[in-house]
C-alpha cells in the first residue's frame, strides 16, 4: 500500500482538532458552581482529551502502519506515528492555551 | 429645583418603618438621593432605635469605606444608591430630676403661690399619681395627651440649649441642631416624612407637633431670623393604626410601673386619633399627606410571644419583628418622595386597599409590587426589592455565607478571581464581612444551624397565609430549603426569574452558570453612576449582572 508519512500528520492534525472541539463543548457543557468544582472539572476534560488526541493519534496511525508491507516504508511511517502523536501533542496544547488566555471569561478559560 | 429630603423616625414603630426604608434605599429605589435621617426617641436605649442606627451605620460602611466622606456619594442603578445622613436625638430623661413628668415640672425658684397653680394646671390635665408618676425613659405609654406636651418641650429644650452654646450642649443636642441647620438650608424646598403610628406613645404623640415644634426649634436657633415656611417645606406622615399586640400587664407590674400601654385600647387610641386627624386644622395645615395605613385586627401579631416576663415597656429588649404595614410605610415615603405635585393648601389623605385571596376572601392577602408603590412602579418595585433578595441567596446560600464562620462575599470574589476575574480581588475582606453582615439583616441567617430571619423573612412571615411577590421557598421558614435555595428562581412570577444558560445539570445551575457568565461579560461595564471606588464598581456590577439576568428586566438589554 503505498500510504505516505504526510498521512500520518493529517491524522493527528484532524484526530487534535476533533479533540480541542470536543474539549470545548464539554467545557460549555459543564454549568459554573460555587467553589470552583467546575473549573477543576474542565480541566480534567481538558487533560482527558489530551490523552485520546495522543493516543489516537498513535493507535490509528499504528493500525495504519499495520497495511504496510514494505520494511522501508513501514519503518519510515512508525517514525512518523510517533513524532506526529508529538506534534499533535504541542498542537493541542498551543491551541488549548491560545484558546483559553484568548477567551479569559469564557469556560474554556478554565482550562489555563 | 429637586426637592431636599428629610426622614424623622419617632418611637419604636417610626424606627422599624425606617428599618423598611433603609432596606429599600439598599435595593437601589431611592437611585440618586441624599436623605437625611434623624431618629427621634424619649428612650435613648431602646432597642429598635439601636438596631435601626446600627443598620444605617453598616449600610455606610457598604456603600463605602471612605472615612473622609461616610455613606459616599449618591448613585444610580446600583444597590445602596441613596446617601443616607444620620442624626439622633432623644429627650432625655435620664437624671434624677427629670425621670417623671412631677419631677421635671417641678419650679422650686417659683413662689408658693406659684407652684401651687402650676400644679393644680398640671392634675387638670394628667392624672396626679398614674401620669405624673411613670417613668418617661421608656417613652409616653400610650399617654399622648402628655407626650405631645413633652416633645415639643424636649425639642425647644434643646434648641435653646443649643443656640446658648458652651460645653453642657450634649452630642444629641447638637446633632438635632445640626439636623433643624439643614433644613433651614433648604427651607425653600424640602420634603419631611415623619414615620410613626398614631396608636402607641412616642409617635403618636410627636406627628401632630412635630411640624410646629422644628418650625418653632428653628426659629431659636436662628435667633428669630428665620422660620420654616410649611408651603416649602413639605410634610408628609403615615396615620399608621394598630397591627400588633401585646398581653395584659399584671397588676404587680402596673403598680411597680405606674402606667404600662395597655394593648387592648390600641385599636380605641386608633379611632380616636382617627377623628383627631380628620378634624384637627393644625394637622391638617402642617402636613401635604397624610397615608392611612392599616391591619386587619383578626391578624395581629402578639409582640409578648417572643418572650416572657413583664410586659416590655421600652429600652434595649424591645427589638420587635418587622412587620408588612411598615414596608407598606417605607412605600409611602417612596411616594411622597417621588410625587411631583405637593402644592395643596391641607392635608390629602391617601389609601390603598390591598387583594385578598384567601377561603372567603379572608386572612390571605395577595400582595404584588402594585399593592406597595402603584401600578406604574410596581415592577420596579418587585425587581429591585427580588435582586438584593436574588443577591442575598447567591452569598448566603450558594457561597454559605449564611452559616456560622463564612463570608459568603469573600468566597464570592476568591470565585471570580478563580475565573479569570481578578478587577475586585483587592476588596478587603473586612469590607466582604460588612456586605455579608448587611445581607444577612436584610434576608436570613443561620445561627448554630437555627434560621434567625432577617427583615425580608419577617415581613413575610407576618403576612401569614398571604402571597408576597415572591416563591415561598424563596422565603422559607425551613433551613434546609434556604441552603438549597435558586437565586435566580425566587419570584412567584416567572418573568422576572433569571434565564437558564445551556448545558447539564439542573435548572438552578444553569441559572446560576449563566448569571455568571453575564457576570463575567459586564466585569467592566460598571458606569461613573454606578461609583468609582472599587467596592462601589463591584456592587454596580452585581446589579447590573442581576438585572440582566432576569428574563424581563428595567436596564436596557
Amino acid at each position: 500500500m503505498g500510504t505516505s508519512v504526510i498521512t500520518a500528520y493529517v491524522w493527528a492534525i484532524i484526530i487534535c482538532l476533533v479533540f480541542i472541539l470536543i474539549a470545548i463543548i464539554i467545557a460549555n457543557l459543564i454549568p459554573n458552581k460555587p467553589g470552583g468544582k467546575d473549573i477543576s472539572q474542565r480541566k480534567t476534560w481538558y487533560w482527558i482529551c489530551f490523552v485520546l488526541t495522543v493516543g489516537l493519534s498513535f493507535g490509528i496511525n499504528m493500525y495504519l502502519a499495520s497495511d504496510i508491507k514494505i520494511p522501508s516504508k513501514h519503518d519510515a511511517y512508525v517514525t512518523a506515528t510517533a513524532i506526529s502523536a508529538g506534534v499533535a501533542a504541542v498542537l493541542y496544547i498551543i491551541l488549548g492555551v491560545v484558546l483559553s488566555k484568548g477567551m479569559k471569561r469564557s469556560k474554556i478559560g478554565s482550562w489555563f | 429645583m429637586e426637592d431636599k429630603l428629610f426622614i424623622i423616625a419617632i418611637g419604636g414603630t417610626g424606627m422599624r418603618c425606617l428599618e423598611s426604608f433603609v432596606h429599600l434605599c439598599a435595593a437601589g429605589m431611592f437611585d440618586n438621593k441624599t436623605i437625611d435621617i434623624l431618629t427621634l426617641d424619649t428612650d435613648q436605649a431602646n432597642g429598635n432605635k439601636g438596631r435601626v442606627e446600627s443598620l444605617i451605620n453598616l449600610y455606610n460602611k457598604v456603600k463605602t469605606n471612605d472615612s473622609q466622606n461616610i455613606g459616599g456619594m449618591p448613585r444610580s442603578d446600583t444597590f445602596f444608591s441613596a446617601k443616607l445622613n444620620l442624626y439622633k436625638f432623644f429627650t432625655d430623661y435620664s437624671t434624677p430630676s427629670r425621670r417623671t413628668y412631677a419631677q421635671l415640672s417641678d419650679t422650686n425658684s417659683l413662689s408658693q403661690e406659684k407652684r401651687d397653680d402650676n400644679r393644680d394646671l398640671s392634675d387638670l390635665f394628667f392624672d396626679h399619681d398614674s401620669v405624673q408618676q411613670f417613668p418617661l425613659d421608656h417613652g409616653y405609654r400610650a399617654q399622648t395627651h402628655l407626650g405631645s406636651l413633652l416633645m415639643y418641650h424636649g425639642i425647644m429644650e434643646a434648641a435653646i440649649k443649643a443656640k446658648r452654646g458652651g460645653d453642657d450642649v450634649k452630642p444629641h443636642e447638637k446633632e438635632l441642631q445640626e439636623f433643624l441647620q439643614l433644613l433651614n438650608q433648604n427651607a425653600s424646598n424640602s420634603r419631611v416624612f415623619v414615620f410613626g403610628s398614631v396608636f402607641g406613645g412616642t409617635g403618636a404623640s410627636s406627628i401632630p407637633v412635630i411640624p410646629i415644634a422644628l418650625r418653632d426649634a428653628l426659629k431659636v436657633i436662628t435667633a428669630g431670623n428665620n422660620e420654616l415656611n410649611l408651603n416649602n417645606v413639605k410634610f408628609g406622615s403615615t396615620l399608621l393604626t394598630d397591627y400588633f399586640t401585646f398581653d395584659m400587664p399584671d397588676d404587680k407590674q402596673i403598680s411597680k410601673d405606674k402606667v404600662v400601654a395597655d394593648a387592648t385600647n390600641f385599636a380605641l387610641n386608633s379611632q380616636a386619633a382617627m377623628t383627631f386627624y380628620d378634624d384637627d386644622l393644625t394637622v391638617r395645615n402642617s402636613y401635604k399627606m397624610l397615608y392611612h395605613i392599616g391591619w386587619p385586627s383578626s391578624m395581629k401579631i402578639n409582640y409578648s410571644q417572643d418572650h416572657s416576663g413583664d410586659v416590655i415597656t421600652g429600652g434595649q429588649d424591645q427589638k420587635n419583628s418587622c412587620h408588612f404595614v411598615e414596608l407598606m410605610s417605607a412605600s409611602a415615603a417612596y411616594d411622597f418622595f417621588t410625587r411631583e405635585d405637593l402644592s395643596q393648601a391641607k392635608a390629602e389623605y391617601m389609601f390603598r386597599s390591598v387583594e385578598l385571596a384567601g377561603a372567603n376572601n379572608r386572612e390571605a392577602l395577595r400582595l404584588t409590587g402594585a399593592s406597595f408603590v402603584g401600578d406604574k412602579e410596581g415592577p420596579l418595585f418587585e425587581q429591585k426589592l427580588g435582586s438584593l433578595l436574588s443577591l442575598s441567596h447567591l452569598i448566603l446560600s450558594r457561597y454559605k455565607g449564611g452559616q456560622d464562620g463564612v463570608c459568603g462575599t469573600i468566597e464570592f470574589l476568591k470565585d471570580l478571581k478563580a475565573r479569570n476575574v481578578d478587577a475586585y480581588k483587592d476588596i478587603p475582606d473586612e469590607q466582604a464581612r460588612d456586605l455579608d453582615a448587611y445581607l444577612k439583616e436584610y434576608a436570613y441567617q443561620f445561627v448554630n444551624g437555627n434560621l434567625a430571619p432577617g427583615w425580608l423573612h419577617q415581613v413575610n412571615q407576618s403576612i401569614g397565609q398571604g402571597s408576597f411577590i415572591f416563591d415561598p421557598d424563596a422565603l422559607s421558614t425551613k433551613p434546609d430549603t434556604l441552603r438549597k435555595v435558586d437565586p435566580g428562581a425566587i419570584y412567584s412570577d416567572d418573568k422576572y426569574n433569571w434565564e437558564a444558560g445551556f448545558g447539564l445539570g439542573s435548572k438552578a445551575d444553569k441559572r446560576l452558570s449563566k448569571f455568571i457568565d453575564i457576570l463575567k461579560s459586564n466585569d467592566s461595564a460598571s458606569t461613573e453612576q454606578q461609583g468609582n471606588t472599587l467596592k462601589e464598581r463591584f456592587l454596580g456590577l452585581l446589579y447590573k449582572s442581576i438585572a440582566k439576568a432576569q428574563k424581563t428586566s428595567h436596564l436596557n438589554r
